[in-house]
């Protein structure tokens, strides 16, 4: 046994001091994106459930006894209704939707190409398979952490599991997720572990039925978006989920080079690692031109939308392929991460970017007969702030749950 | 009897346009500046204007103007461009603008149309003529 | 059993509102400029004072019979109940505003007052009372016909037999209980009647959403 670590059920944990496992200089990078969030999220849920709101039955019952304070709800909801309320009635998915589809995609597809390498047997594999997994299933769970600030009501969750709606897209998230975290943590464990002959005689089926549970998670993402029937841009797509599973892959495939970047130049199988996640990026990208190419998001014609489309594929495709083809790793993955969470807001913002509110064929109506002059087009209502605040911190809290495993398990030195 | 030297015609080129002013089925009289069911349904009486003759002054929805009528009284207000209205005429909703500091919800809360208007009184029933005011807009 | 629906003759829409005021203080709804129940939608037609237009329409959740925002909730919190009203339960919202992406209509919005995603509910409780929903009673130009499509003899069913109808979006296939009645004359349809609406008869309608309904019946809860 080496010095400075113990073992535990078939696991060599490190035995690090409390300094070390909380305060090592990414765990502080964590904490200062977590320490925005907390403003953020002190912010939502203030406005969520501190704010005074108020409707007629509380001004009736008040009678000539209301209070200051209803009477400022009051004048601040009728006059200024637009700075106060946290979701307009067009436009009720927004940035935390797409942080959560950036986040959750991305690290499940980079545990679906890890699964997929090991099966066919990529030498890297063997070395980097533990690391990338591990940064998977944390970023997945910091995108979760996304859509877990989108609920206004969380006190209510437990009703998911008490009143199963199958036919739900969303309600299928409960078992797939019970199922995914769990399993992905147990291929990890094999992966790690010292008992190698039970690992080498459990590899081939975890892998298998870890590729048909993730395929099987892409799929229900992709059901739940086309559930939505008159969101035309998402019912129409094609093969949503495959479109999933490939903009998530490069975005795995990024966040796996930035971390290869950062941590593991000393490893002398750094190169062989780089190189096959540089061939996957460009493989990726040419996947994912294609899907744009045939799905023609440049179809919403208006701006704000064009200028994300063009800035989507200009940062996210264009520029970090001429960078991979010469070899800027680094860089080329920086912008891929930056261009693909473009294409995630694009794709939520542009659900919603046709007005529901022309059901007449004579185009959108106005609620009053002044509101006419403010018709859009599209529809696009920018980020909240707090909002903004909030999804910097998941991915904090996904880089600080990697990091605690990290520290802990030593992920970048897997048994072979 | 029509006299036509009694008529004083607006130059809607230099700005000036005449008053017009009504109620919406919704709003009517000033009993309503502080409803909150009403105001609910509408919370500023803007000025409506030609859209034509507001784009020649660069005027969109919302945008600041200043009235000034007969009596040199500036007043602010926001502007509603629309297709429904002549180029010479602006149409001001009543019952908006109360000056009452009492008022929770109606406390300038709107244009007062009884400062734009003119205290001129019609000569045959002893009324007040509502739509006789001219004013000067131009853009804050 | 009751199926509750609606007709609108909204050509007689003078946008008054009064059915917006009388749902809010009916049914305690929060204050705010969009945080609206129903409405009355405004659409403004034609290119210059000589022909323009105004069109009114007024509208609200649409009760539908093969509802996209029950299917996708995910704790049940919106459901059926008896008389194919489409409600919202607000102890077990969790405001992941799935069902406002679902709508085709926009009818869902957040009230923050109940924690909740909120709706027109047909005045569930008020019509076993008072017979009517509180914005059909107070409609001063009688564009509102609330009522029971299983009753033969409701008004409701009097009134769609005697004239053509349409409803909205119908191709995304949520078999909707507004019933918007065409205007019976043909240059007022031309003008104000947008693309691609089809007009129905209820001979060749009730079929369709008799099957629809058994098929969805089960799902009512009791009240």
């Amino acid at each position: 046994m080496e010095r400075g670590v113990k073992e535990c059920c078939g696991l060599n944990f490190k035995s690090v001091s409390f300094g070390e496992l909380f305060f090592n200089k990414t765990m502080l990078f964590a904490y200062l994106l977590l320490a925005v969030g907390v403003v953020g999220w002190f912010q939502l849920y203030g406005l969520r459930f501190g704010h005074e709101f108020v409707n007629t039955t509380d001004l009736v019952n008040a009678g000539a006894d209301h209070s200051r304070m209803m009477a400022e709800a009051l004048k601040e909801q009728i006059f200024n209704m637009h700075h106060i309320e946290e979701v307009p009635r067009q436009e009720p998915w927004g940035i935390f939707v797409a942080q959560y589809t950036y986040l959750l995609y991305g690290g499940s597809a980079l545990i679906f190409l890890v699964a997929l390498a090991e099966l066919i047997g990529l030498h890297i594999a063997h070395k980097a398979s533990a690391a990338l997994m591990t940064l998977g299933i944390s970023l997945a769970l910091g995108g979760m952490a996304s859509i877990a600030s989108d609920w206004g009501n969380p006190l209510n969750i437990y009703w998911m599991i008490l009143n199963p709606q199958p036919q739900s897209g969303m309600w299928m998230m409960l078992p797939l997720y019970s199922v995914y975290i769990p399993f992905t943590f147990i291929e990890i464990y094999f992966l790690m572990t010292n008992k190698r002959e039970l690992a080498k005689k459990l590899a081939l089926p975890l892998v298998v039925i870890g590729l048909g549970i993730d395929i099987a998670e892409f799929y229900i993402q992709g059901i739940l978006f086309q559930l939505n029937d008159a969101r035309h841009l998402w019912v129409d797509f094609p093969a949503l989920w495959v479109y999933f599973l490939v903009t998530g892959a490069l975005t795995g495939v990024a966040f796996g080079m930035i971390y290869a970047g950062l941590a593991l130049k000393n490893k002398e199988w750094y190169g062989e690692l780089k190189d096959v996640l540089r061939k996957a990026a460009i493989v990726l990208i040419v996947l994912v031109a294609i899907y744009e190419a045939i799905a023609g998001f440049g179809k919403i014609g208006e701006a704000p939308f064009t200028t994300m489309f063009y800035g989507y594929v200009i940062v996210g495709l264009v520029l970090p392929l001429l960078l991979f083809f010469a070899k800027q790793d680094f860089l080329a993955s920086v912008l891929v991460a930056i261009g693909t969470f473009g294409a995630r807001e694009l794709f939520v913002y542009g659900g919603n970017a046709e007005p529901m509110t022309n059901r007449f064929g004579m185009g959108p109506e106005a609620f009053s007969t002044y509101n006419v002059a403010e018709l859009e087009k599209v529809i696009y209502e920018a980020p909240h702030s707090m909002e903004v605040m909030v999804i910097i911190a998941c991915l904090g809290l996904g880089i600080a749950i990697f990091k605690l495993l990290d520290t802990l398990l030593d992920v970048s030195n897997q048994p072979h | 009897m029509w006299r036509d030297e009694l008529y004083k015609e607006p130059d809607a080129e230099k700005g000036e346009l005449r008053v017009v002013l009504g109620r919406h089925a919704y709003f009517t009289q000033s009993a309503g500046v502080n409803n909150y069911l009403l105001l609910d349904l509408m919370n500023y009486n803007y000025v409506w204007v030609n859209d034509e003759w507001a784009a020649k002054r660069g005027l969109k929805f919302k945008d600041d103007v200043i009235l000034t009528n007969a009596d040199g009284k500036n007043i602010k207000a926001k502007v509603f461009p629309t297709k429904r209205i002549r180029k010479d005429t602006a149409y001001i909703a009543t019952g908006f603008g109360s000056k009452s500091t009492l008022l929770t919800l109606g406390e300038n809360n709107g244009i007062s149309q009884a400062e734009v208007c003119d205290n001129s009184i019609d000569p045959i029933i002893g009324s007040a003529s509502m739509n006789e005011t001219i004013i000067k807009i131009r853009k804050v | 059993m009751a199926n509750y629906a609606m007709a609108l003759e909204y050509q007689n829409c003078i946008d008054c509102r009064a059915c917006e005021v009388a749902c809010k203080d009916e049914n305690g709804v929060m204050i705010g400029a969009d945080k609206q129940r129903i409405w009355v939608g405004v659409v403004e037609g034609g290119k210059t004072l000589a022909d323009m237009f105004v069109n009114f329409y007024p509208s609200q959740c649409n009760h539908c019979i093969d509802a996209p925002c029950v299917t996708v909730c995910p704790t049940g919190a919106s459901h059926f109940v008896e008389g194919g009203i489409v409600k919202v339960d607000y102890d077990m919202c969790i405001i992941c505003k799935g069902c406002m992406e679902a709508c085709p209509y926009e009818a869902r919005f957040v009230d923050e007052t109940r924690h909740a995603v909120d709706k027109c509910t047909f005045c569930d409780g008020r019509i076993q009372e008072y017979g009517t929903t509180a914005c059909s009673a107070t409609c001063p130009t009688k564009v509102r016909t609330f009522g029971d499509i299983d009753d033969e003899n409701s008004d409701i069913r009097k009134r769609l037999e005697g004239r053509e109808f349409f409803v909205l979006k119908e191709n995304e296939d949520t078999l909707p209980k507004l019933f918007y009645l065409a205007p019976e004359d043909e240059q007022v349809r031309k003008r104000t009647m947008g693309e691609g609406i089809k007009l129905h008869t209820w001979d060749n309608f009730a079929k369709q959403y008799k099957e629809a309904t058994a098929k969805r019946r089960e799902e009512w809860k009791e009240a």
